[in-house]
């Protein structure tokens, strides 16, 4: 009778389980991506939303796929490595139904049907948390007995991640998930950035390391190369891991000194990872480049995969590094080749290796084989694919280019990425199929064995002094591991929290802006759908930021964010700034149908929060957008002479600095201005190439329709309409201040994130549009009159001159037309003076003017435009 | 300057511990001793796979 058992019912539910949750969060994550380049494909049924797969995916990944493939592992791995038994079956048969049905089951429906936080790795809402913590405790009480019962003495390395990976995770959980509801802002982004870490490097790594060191040299029938390299890698991860943190937030308003904590550490951890690859390498050292065993196979992929995601993090937390590729594809790219590379093929040979050994277990090697295959050519794919995508999109970023553009570049790597799904899917798929049909304990143990040679098999020392020495060595080390754990708290989080206080305090308006109960209810409905996954709320402290956005965040201005939306993605725009840069009917049409006002744009659609047409809001989408109005404006208000204050109490802190003597607080280049300073878009010589008559498809016929006469889809739901350009002829200086500065009040935004060439070849399209001459059509009108009924009534408005600046223009929202740098056709104009232009403060005249003098009125107002011969003449 | 305090502390261990284990052959044997272990560990349990991977297994509970 053996003094133990290994529970291979557990192995295998806990492994199917895997794979099915597995199978589940990789549709959501394939869902997803599909929508990168067809955002309609699945409606606009709010359950089936991006954002809330998005959390879906996630979550399914690392509680669903990786907890569950972990724990089949641990029940295999924990007795061989003690010789105990776990501590009991029917705990087991508790945890796996907490694990699977009050955990991944309720975690998935509540996201989809809208309970969640917006909190990277930690999206299940906070009741699926409290199971979570459950659920790791449960683990805690069935595997850590077995270690105590047999003792500490001389545990091999495998034993210490599991360990390891039980206590920290338990400690680090709560805090990740549960303190930045309770910490506002930059300081529970704090928090939260060491959660993002600590899910990686306290739960997910030290798990999947315990696989590698356990099935290399059980498969191999070979010790592993060195113990004290293994220990030395052990100690180096725990100490360094929870240090890495902030280094999801560097160029933020989170304090230098803690980023550059963390990017040292992350340094440093480069360091030691080439520690443990390099002796997990030569424990494989005969094995071939492909083992034989697939198991071995799957975890000496997973050891490269480890080398090249610890590099790649400690390269992208360096500053220059991080400042090209932070918020880009690439860091995607990163996490799928930790998550989906590393772990994941560490998880498969985890279970595979102990399938492999439950004799009553259906086992297909044909299917195993090719899944490795299918999943080793997908996640490559996908990898190199999405690092390509991030690098070209930092690029453009760094160039200032239009946001669009950076769409536009990386939608055939978002179409390779989906492609790159199909060798996984397959891959997924065949590995299911690979343990659950087959022959019944097909594999013999022994024959695997590449060697059990005896002479490797060494004794232990029974000197008892060492084993003394070495044991004192590891209980100091581990009460120094919590320490260094309680350090990074407290360093990455809890003195972050303390001096963003004291900033908040010093820099904050005295009588800084409240949030309204609209926009409070605005925040939950952007949380909820997931928003901060495409759009970061932090301008950070960078030139490349600066220049696109404006002054970079300072931690006053996320105070009341429970819990914060900082992101760490930009697939759309930051939103820092958003109020006042948008109409709000512009954005109830972009929710609406994104691609009716941007035509590029792959946002998709939030009808579902709508009564069927964009003037038809439910109360939550009124509630967005005013919270996307609000963003920024308690700043904006304050600001300059609330920026000239907090100077004054910066002297010592260069980043705060930094941010209050940025010239313009929203530098959004859609921003409206007013007129002026608007530089002078010279005619271009040659004509509108493809590219110009594409960008016009691109970013001006949704409002202005293809042929420019003001019908294009978006026409109908904006207040005021798109102005009918072939009805107008615009003096070039006109057109140039149209689209440097926008019209002010109208959807027509900026464009000056475009080049002056580009911007010339707008002003050119628009010129080529107009079909409007200067004969008033055969209409007889007489201009003395329409002079007097000017002065009469429009010179207040549209200014003495007609150029838009009488004395109450300012009093409007919408700028009144400026009719020395453009003439209406005598038809429009008419028109116009008989209806009136909605959401402007033009009303109809013809209570007021009879026909005789609206057609004199219109005449005469044609006849204030200034052509630029006379322009010309008046400057010389 | 915390930075600097990280690096310091783990180039200092991480070199004590390194030190400790080049230059006494009593530690490092024992350091080496769990992977020989854990081999035994592993040769045990392929010999006796059937008696130790029950469908219903003991637990220390029962």
């Amino acid at each position: 009778m053996h003094p133990y058992r290994v529970d291979t019912q557990l192995v295998y539910a806990h492994g199917i389980a895997a794979l099915v949750t597995l199978l589940i969060a990789m549709t959501f994550g394939i869902a997803i991506s599909l929508q990168f380049f067809l955002p309609d494909l699945l409606g606009d049924w709010l359950p089936v939303g991006w954002g809330r797969m998005r959390y879906a995916h996630t979550q399914g990944i690392m509680l669903g796929w990786l907890g569950n493939a972990f724990l089949a592992f641990l029940y295999h791995a924990v007795p061989i490595l003690t010789g105990k038994s776990v501590t009991s079956r029917q705990l087991g048969i508790w945890l796996f139904g907490i694990w699977n049905f009050a955990i991944m089951l309720p975690g998935w429906i509540l996201v989809l049907a809208g309970v969640s936080q917006p909190l990277e790795w930690a999206e299940f809402p906070l009741i699926v948390d409290a199971f979570v913590v459950v659920g790791f405790l449960l683990a805690a009480v069935q595997f850590l007995p077995p270690f105590f019962r047999r003792g500490l003495e001389n545990l091999y390395v495998s034993s210490w991640y599991i360990i390891g990976a039980l206590v920290f995770t338990l400690l680090a959980y709560p805090m990740g998930n549960i303190v930045p509801e309770y910490v506002p802002g930059a300081a529970g982004a704090a928090f939260s950035g060491l959660w993002i870490h600590d899910a990686v490097g306290l739960f997910v790594t030290p798990l999947a390391l315990a696989i590698l060191y356990f099935v290399i040299p059980a498969s191999t029938g070979r010790p592993i190369y060195s113990h004290f390299l293994s220990m030395l890698g052990f100690w180096g991860l725990f100490f360094l891991y929870p240090l890495n943190g902030t280094h999801h937030y560097i160029f933020s308003v989170i304090p230098m000194e803690a980023q550059m904590t963390a990017i040292a550490a992350s340094a440093l951890l480069g360091v030691i990872v080439v520690i443990v690859v390099s002796n997990l390498m030569l424990s494989l050292r005969g094995s071939g480049f492909f083992p034989r065993d697939p198991a071995l196979r799957f975890v000496s992929t997973s050891v490269v995969f480890y080398l090249l995601v610890s590099v790649q993090g400690s390269l992208q937390a360096q500053m220059s590094f991080n400042q090209a590729v932070h918020f880009t594809d690439w860091v995607i790219g990163h996490s799928h080749l930790a998550m989906l590379g590393f772990a994941t093929f560490a998880g498969i040979g985890g279970i595979v290796h102990a399938w492999q050994r439950i004799p009553w277990a259906p086992y297909n090697a044909k299917a195993i084989d090719w899944a490795y295959g299918l999943l080793t050519i997908g996640i490559t794919i996908m990898v190199v694919d999405l690092s390509i995508a991030g690098v070209i999109q930092g690029q453009l970023w760094l160039e200032g280019a239009p946001w669009l553009e950076s769409i536009q570049a990386s939608r055939p790597y978002w179409i390779g990425r989906s492609i790159s799904a199909i060798p996984i899917a397959a891959g997924f798929i065949l590995l299911l199929v690979g343990l659950v049909t087959g022959p019944r304990g097909a594999v013999v143990v022994a024959g695997e064995i590449l060697s059990t040679s005896a002479t490797e098999v060494e004794p232990g020392n029974s000197d008892a002094l060492p084993a003394r020495a070495l044991y004192m060595s590891y209980v100091v080390a581990s009460v120094a591991g919590i320490l260094f754990f309680v350090m990074s708290v407290s360093l990455l989080g809890v003195w972050p929290k303390q001096v963003l206080a004291e900033q908040t305090l010093a820099m904050a308006p005295e009588n800084a802006l409240p949030v309204t109960v609209a926009e409070k209810r605005g925040r939950t409905v952007y949380a909820r759908e997931g928003c901060a996954y495409c759009h970061t709320q932090q301008i950070r402290y960078t030139a490349a930021d600066t220049e696109r956005f404006g002054a970079p965040t300072l931690a006053w201005e996320t105070r009341f964010d429970h819990p914060h939306l900082l992101g760490t993605r930009r697939i759309g725009p930051d939103l820092s700034r958003a109020g006042a840069t948008r109409t709000e009917d512009w954005h109830l049409l972009h929710l609406f149908a994104p691609r009716t006002v941007v035509p590029l744009s792959l946002m998709p659609s939030y009808a579902g929060l709508f009564d069927g047409a964009p003037d038809r809001p439910t109360q939550e989408a009124r509630d967005l957008v005013a919270y996307l109005n609000s963003l920024g404006k308690a700043r904006a208000l304050a600001w300059p002479e609330g920026d000239a204050a907090a100077l004054r109490s910066a002297a010592d802190n260069p980043w705060a600095q930094m941010s209050l003597t940025t010239p313009t607080l929203n530098n959004h280049p859609a921003r409206t201005q007013v007129r002026g300073n608007a530089p002078i878009l010279l005619p271009r010589s040659d004509s509108i190439s493809e590219r110009h008559q594409t960008q016009w498809t691109n970013h001006c016929a949704g409002c202005h329709g293809n042929d420019g006469t003001g019908d294009g889809p978006a026409a109908e739901w904006l207040a005021p309409r798109p102005t009918n350009l072939t009805a107008r002829t615009y003096s070039r200086a006109r057109l140039s201040d149209i689209l440097w500065n926008g019209v002010h009040g109208t959807a027509m935004p900026a464009w000056r994130d475009h080049t002056l060439e580009d911007l010339s070849a707008f002003a050119d399209s628009v010129q080529r549009l107009s079909v409007e001459t200067t004969s008033s059509g055969g209409v007889s009108a007489d201009l003395t009159l329409g002079q007097s009924v000017y002065a009469e009534h429009c010179a207040e408005c549209h200014g003495d001159s007609g150029a838009g600046d009488g004395f109450a223009a300012n009093d409007f929202p919408v700028t009144p037309s400026d009719f020395s740098g453009e003439r209406v056709s005598h038809i429009e104009a008419t028109r116009i003076l008989r209806n009136g232009v909605t959401g402007t403060a033009m009303a109809p005249w013809t209570d007021r003017l009879n026909e005789p003098q609206i057609i004199s009125v219109a005449h005469y107002v044609r006849s204030l435009f200034v052509s630029e011969d006379n322009r010309r003449g008046d400057t010389q | 300057m915390t930075a600097g305090i990280i690096v310091f502390l783990t180039l200092l261990f991480g070199g004590l511990f390194t030190l400790v284990y080049l230059l006494r052959p009593d530690i490092r044997k024992q350091v080496e001793k769990p992977k020989y272990d854990f081999q035994s560990q592993i040769q045990q349990y392929n010999s006796h796979p059937k008696q130790i991977n029950e469908t219903v297994a003991h637990h220390a509970d029962e």
